[in-house]
């Protein structure tokens, strides 16, 4: 084949501009650490990095639920818990009164008018700007101080995973006044001590226990709930760091090979113009004479 | 006659032939840099010889013509491959700039308004009669449409600005036309006078290389060495004497069509007949991958609007519809039709509390039923005749484009291969090489030399018959 002068020069500039353009796409791998910078360069992967992306950010607000879902639940417990307290209080003072007829009558009913007020107080407890015994009625505040529930059978619902959702009990119709009506007993309790009627005040034994009982179950359920939820964060935690994983080893580049790349790029550039240098510059001219 | 004179005359004619091989091999040296040059050569062959006794006497040498070194078939195969490099040329190069639009590699984009639009769903979902819950919501939600709108602008501006680079191109098509009309004129001229028309004939193929690089062409050459060049459909942009143009008209979309015109100045709309070139290369841009890609992000933006829009109808806000004194339902989340109008219903942007959370009316402000419907649209089957998810249709139209300007930059890649070797078998049987062309001035300046010496030759015998009178 004949080789002319413009075949040589026309050779060396399209091996130079390549050389550069592979060192340059190699100096943008490892400035941005990443082996997809765009979706050319690997179409399927680039569309695994977005869905991966996407599943990481629902991934994060699942857990943002279960949190919010964990601290109401460790809130609702913890009222319980009081609620519980008072309701032994009210039994224990039941309890006294009807064994001794005489004692300290006054006294009896000021502690059980104030273990009804806080009961009242407790039943309406807020949450941020929400009351959690109201069903979906959270703006209300669900016990008037005669005791009419004014919420209703809602409940709180939280998202913890694709299509998963866990309901939290918010019915304060169930925990109040479910088999027994606690406000009811109070009432009936100090009825009772103000009339010195002992019958009365022994009956309310039976329904404080009972009211006990039924706050223990709630007190039970949402223990569960909050181990359940506990088991979904983790297992949030570990599908993020799979996910995380995956999503590295799609878009990331290793380093090592990125800087082996690199030199070994640098240095075929280099080689190039050597060759070109030498290439372009002898003639026949140089020879003749 | 063959005497001592007859010498000097050989003598003569060598000399002058010879410094004509040196002159052409000038001509060569200094096109050496000349795009499209063909190297000429003097075709040298023996004179007219003379009867004579004991048999025929030559008389030297002269120079029958000046031949172009070129191979008649390669024009061609460059110009269609030409054609398709400069078609990839300016696919790959509009895809390139499609492709930063759905570029989201740095995290921020289309996909990432979407998730952080279900999100803040799910943030209703955990305090529905939340404000700050809502107001967030209503800001994801602008931010989501805005996103649709800007992408949307993006796409509608590149369609814009290769509408103008068409329209740029049709000139200079036309320019080329009406010269490679001109140089058809004077290459008939030269040629009729029985002369070769080397340096026109190189010009006027540059000409064609370069019209072939805008347009898909056709050309053949007539006996008088005149080119017809043919394009899409068969219309003539050149048949000399006539340059045909083409120009544009603009079409229903508010861009232009490109139209042949005949030469009662009728326009033949020939956009979709167009094969190849840069020309090609851009309507395709223009009418089809960036239409294509409004269309699927047109259809995504309609259908999360429809989903959206139906699940939000059913619930219930916490503002009450001065009408009735219930909780305002049936109101839409969405409005507009298109990702380039869509955006967050007035009256929503007015007030955040007509967000319909509950599913239904006395479950107001707590119950988040209609909120977690909401939320839960992120995973459905609901694109593709529910086939596939918002996410998922759109992370696939992403690596859809990536797939299309991988294919252009592949195509366009084999395209210069190709055209590079075809140029490189020109090259090697027109182009100029200067080690050849020194041998060649060595070769000529010797028998210049020779030649010379001859004359010096007769002149010293002419001496030697002067002197014995």
């Amino acid at each position: 084949m004949r080789v002319t002068n413009s075949m040589m020069t026309a050779t060396v500039k399209r091996n130079l501009f390549r050389q550069a353009e592979q060192l340059a796409n190699k100096q943008e791998t490892m400035a941005s650490g990443k082996r997809i910078n765009r979706p050319s360069d690997d179409p399927l992967g680039y569309g695994k990095v977005l869905d991966y992306r996407k599943t990481l950010t629902s991934l994060g607000q699942y857990d943002r639920n279960i949190q919010n879902a964990k601290n109401r639940t460790e809130f609702i417990e913890t009222t319980l818990e009081g609620v519980e307290e008072l309701m032994v209080d009210a039994k224990n003072w039941a309890v006294n009164q009807f064994a001794s007829a005489s004692m300290d009558r006054e006294a009896a009913i000021t502690s059980v008018q104030n273990i009804r007020e806080q009961m009242v107080q407790m039943s309406n407890s807020k949450m941020g700007n929400v009351y959690v015994f109201a069903g979906f009625q959270t703006l209300t505040p669900p016990f008037a101080s005669d005791g009419t529930y004014n919420g209703d059978n809602g409940y709180y619902s939280v998202m913890t995973a694709d299509n998963m959702e866990m309901q939290v009990e918010a019915d304060g119709s169930r925990i109040f006044q479910g088999a027994e009506d606690v406000f009811d007993a109070l009432d009936q309790l100090i009825v009772g001590l103000q009339t010195d009627d002992v019958t009365l005040i022994q009956s309310q034994i039976g329904r404080f226990e009972q009211a006990q009982e039924q706050v223990q179950m709630v007190r039970a359920e949402s223990g569960a709930k909050y181990q359940q939820l506990q088991l979904v964060e983790q297992q949030t935690a570990k599908l993020k760091l799979t996910f995380e994983e995956m999503m590295d080893s799609t878009e990331k580049a290793i380093i090592e090979e990125t800087v082996i790349d690199f030199n070994n790029q640098e240095l075929a550039y280099e080689l190039a113009l050597n060759a070109a240098a030498k290439i372009i510059q002898p003639t026949l001219m140089d020879f003749l004479r | 006659m063959p005497d001592i004179y007859g010498i000097l005359s050989t003598a003569t004619r060598s000399l002058l032939t010879q410094q004509k091989a040196i002159d052409v091999t000038g001509q060569n040296i200094a096109n050496v840099n000349t795009p499209g040059y063909s190297r000429q050569r003097v075709v040298m062959e023996p004179s007219a010889p003379i009867n004579f006794q004991p048999g025929q006497m030559g008389t030297g040498v002269k120079a029958a013509e000046i031949q172009r070194i070129y191979d008649g078939f390669i024009g061609g195969q460059i110009n269609g491959e030409n054609a398709k490099l400069g078609q990839w040329e300016a696919t790959e190069s509009g895809l390139e700039r499609i492709e930063l639009i759905f570029n989201e590699s740095s995290g921020v984009g289309l996909e990432q308004a979407m998730g952080e639009f279900w999100s803040a769903w799910q943030d209703l979902v955990n305090n529905p009669s939340g404000y700050p819950e809502r107001t967030a919501l209503l800001s994801r939600s602008e931010t989501l449409a805005r996103t649709f709108n800007t992408m949307s602008e993006n796409l509608q501006q590149i369609q814009l600005d290769y509408d103008r680079t068409i329209a740029g191109t049709l000139d200079e098509i036309n320019g080329l036309s009406r010269q490679i009309v001109d140089l058809n004129d004077k290459i008939s001229q030269v040629e009729i006078a029985g002369q070769n028309s080397n340096d026109y004939r190189d010009q006027r193929e540059q000409l064609l290389k370069e019209l072939s690089g805008l347009i898909e062409t056709n050309t053949y050459e007539n006996d008088q060495g005149q080119v017809t060049v043919l394009t899409g459909g068969g219309h003539p942009l050149v048949q000399s004497p006539h340059a045909y143009t083409l120009s544009t008209v603009t079409n229903a979309g508010g861009l232009q069509d490109v139209v042949w015109m005949d030469r009662s100045g009728t326009a033949v709309d020939i956009t979709t007949r167009i094969g190849g070139g840069e020309l090609k290369g851009w309507l395709d841009v223009r009418d089809g991958y960036a239409q294509d890609y409004l269309d699927q992000l047109d259809a995504l933006a309609g259908s999360i609007m429809t989903e959206v829009n139906a699940i939000h109808q059913s619930g219930f806000g916490m503002t009450n519809d001065p009408l009735t004194g219930t909780p305002v339902t049936g109101q839409d989340f969405f409005a507009g039709t298109t990702a380039a109008t869509m955006t967050v219903d007035a009256a929503i942007v007015l007030d955040v509390n007509r967000i319909a959370a509950a599913a239904t009316a006395a479950t107001v402000p707590g119950d988040n039923r209609n909120a977690v419907a909401m939320a839960n649209l992120q995973g459905q089957l609901t694109m593709n005749g529910a086939s596939t998810t918002f996410d998922n249709y759109y992370s696939a139209l992403a690596s859809g484009v990536g797939n299309d300007v991988r294919n252009a930059s592949a195509n366009h890649e084999y395209e210069d291969a190709m055209v590079t070797h075809l140029e490189n078998y020109r090259e090697s049987v027109s182009g100029v090489s200067l080690d050849e062309e020194m041998i060649n001035l060595v070769k000529f300046q010797h028998a210049y030399d020779a030649a010379a010496k001859l004359i010096t030759t007769v002149d010293d015998m002419l001496n030697t018959v002067l002197n014995m009178v």
